[in-house]
């Protein structure tokens, strides 16, 4: 399978849309005609850059609609930069399920041929223990191949399973600093977890993302009164 | 099974006419799994503190109304409002999910839920109120009940919801 390459979108193209999303950071859902255009000068623009920021997965849009990932893009620019791969990564994840609960992971777990990292929740569960995870992401040496192999065993492919295979893109050579910035380009939940993360393995994490001090002070809490 | 729900068994045995409204509660209305930390429950009736701690529950020091269950599980107790929603309102549209061993959980409806994660997303937009809102949109939407009005604190509000709603629904059929 290809995947965009990053290289070949603009980077002044990226960076102008990501300025642009840095205006919606507020409601779940927006409007191009209502919120977008006025943002963007025009209508043309504004699909523009939804459309750049679609393809490198920071935007969900569909005709007037469109939902942003503001966790994202409101890190500082070299978190941003190195949060693209991870991003791309989850936009081309194939979902896998058979019986839809834990033994589907565990089945992952000990049987599925090139694994190469596991992410996300799973991962930021076995390094900090903070919460308890659900969906098991997991980085393959070749997703068709892996695939391949679920789909034998019976697994289907869908939007509800909760083994998810993410293509190898970016860099790997630190684990917790990969797992950490998945987090961050997750969002959401995972947030939480990348900052338990920073304050477990804060060593090992050489760019460190920006998070709302009430986040970061619930989780020093929850650590804390877990210790107790 | 999932080890809050199963939390969410004990305690609903060991506090009689609690409600499950955060994590639990979105599990089961949404019967998906959902990474957590903690339990959040609402009561209505009089269980009170030393009732609490007379059942091996432990308050968490400095925190408002935070308990350690005696599972070691962290428990956030609500026992006037969820996110203006009155617990007395919350328990009276509850619903009630049976488990194979004869226990039930009850725990607030879509509808309650979706208008609490609606309201803390545009206020003070927890981590996991975005994601909650648009899990429960895309699983549940299409059951929503008269109750969604009845919650609302006005036509406004009521409006609104049904608008997020509907682009949501659009997003999702991308």
């Amino acid at each position: 399978m290809e995947y965009v390459d990053l290289d070949l979108v603009e980077s002044n193209q990226i960076d102008r849309a990501i300025s642009f999303a840095q205006a919606f950071t507020s409601q779940l859902v927006y409007s191009v005609k209502k919120d977008a255009k006025k943002q963007a000068g025009s209508l043309s623009t504004a699909y523009n850059r939804l459309r750049t920021l679609e393809q490198i997965g920071l935007v969900k849009l569909n005709r007037d609609v469109f939902q942003i990932k503001s966790d994202a893009v409101t890190q500082p620019f070299p978190i941003r930069k190195k949060i693209l791969n991870s991003l791309l990564s989850f936009k081309n994840a194939r979902r896998f399920g058979k019986y839809y609960n834990e033994s589907d992971i565990n089945f992952a777990k000990k049987h599925l041929p090139g694994k190469f990292l596991t992410t996300l929740d799973y991962a930021a569960w076995e390094l900090t223990k903070y919460q308890t995870p659900s969906e098991f992401h997991v980085y393959v040496e070749d997703v068709g191949e892996s695939a391949e192999f679920l789909l034998e065993s019976d697994f289907h492919e869908g939007e509800n399973g909760n083994v998810i295979l993410l293509p190898k893109l970016g860099d790997f050579e630190n684990p917790v600093q990969r797992i950490y910035l998945d987090c961050i380009a997750k969002g959401g939940r995972s947030t939480l977890d990348g900052i338990a993360l920073e304050l477990n393995y804060g060593d090992s994490i050489t760019e460190k993302g920006l998070f709302p001090l009430e986040f970061m002070k619930k989780v020093q809490e929850d650590l804390t009164s877990c210790a107790q | 099974m999932n080890e809050l729900v199963s939390e969410a068994l004990e305690i609903s045995d060991e506090l009689p006419g609690v409600i499950m409204v955060g994590a639990v509660a979105v599990m089961l209305q949404t019967k998906r799994s959902r990474a957590s930390r903690d339990v959040d429950i609402g009561i209505a009736s009089k269980i009170d503190r030393e009732e609490m701690i007379g059942l091996k529950y432990i308050p968490i020091k400095g925190k408002r109304d935070s308990w350690v269950s005696p599972r070691q599980i962290k428990v956030d107790v609500y026992r006037s409002d969820l996110s203006g929603i009155p617990i007395k309102q919350l328990e009276k549209t509850a619903d009630k999910f049976d488990f194979k061993n004869g226990k039930t959980i009850r725990c607030a409806c879509v509808e309650a839920l979706i208008v609490a994660k609606y309201r803390a997303c545009n206020s003070r937009a927890g981590p996991n109120d975005k994601s909650d809102l648009e899990l429960l949109i895309k699983k549940r939407s299409k059951t929503v009940d008269w109750r969604l009005e009845e919650l609302c604190k006005d036509q406004t509000e009521f409006e609104s919801i049904k608008q997020v709603i509907r682009q949501l629904q659009l997003l999702e059929k991308r």
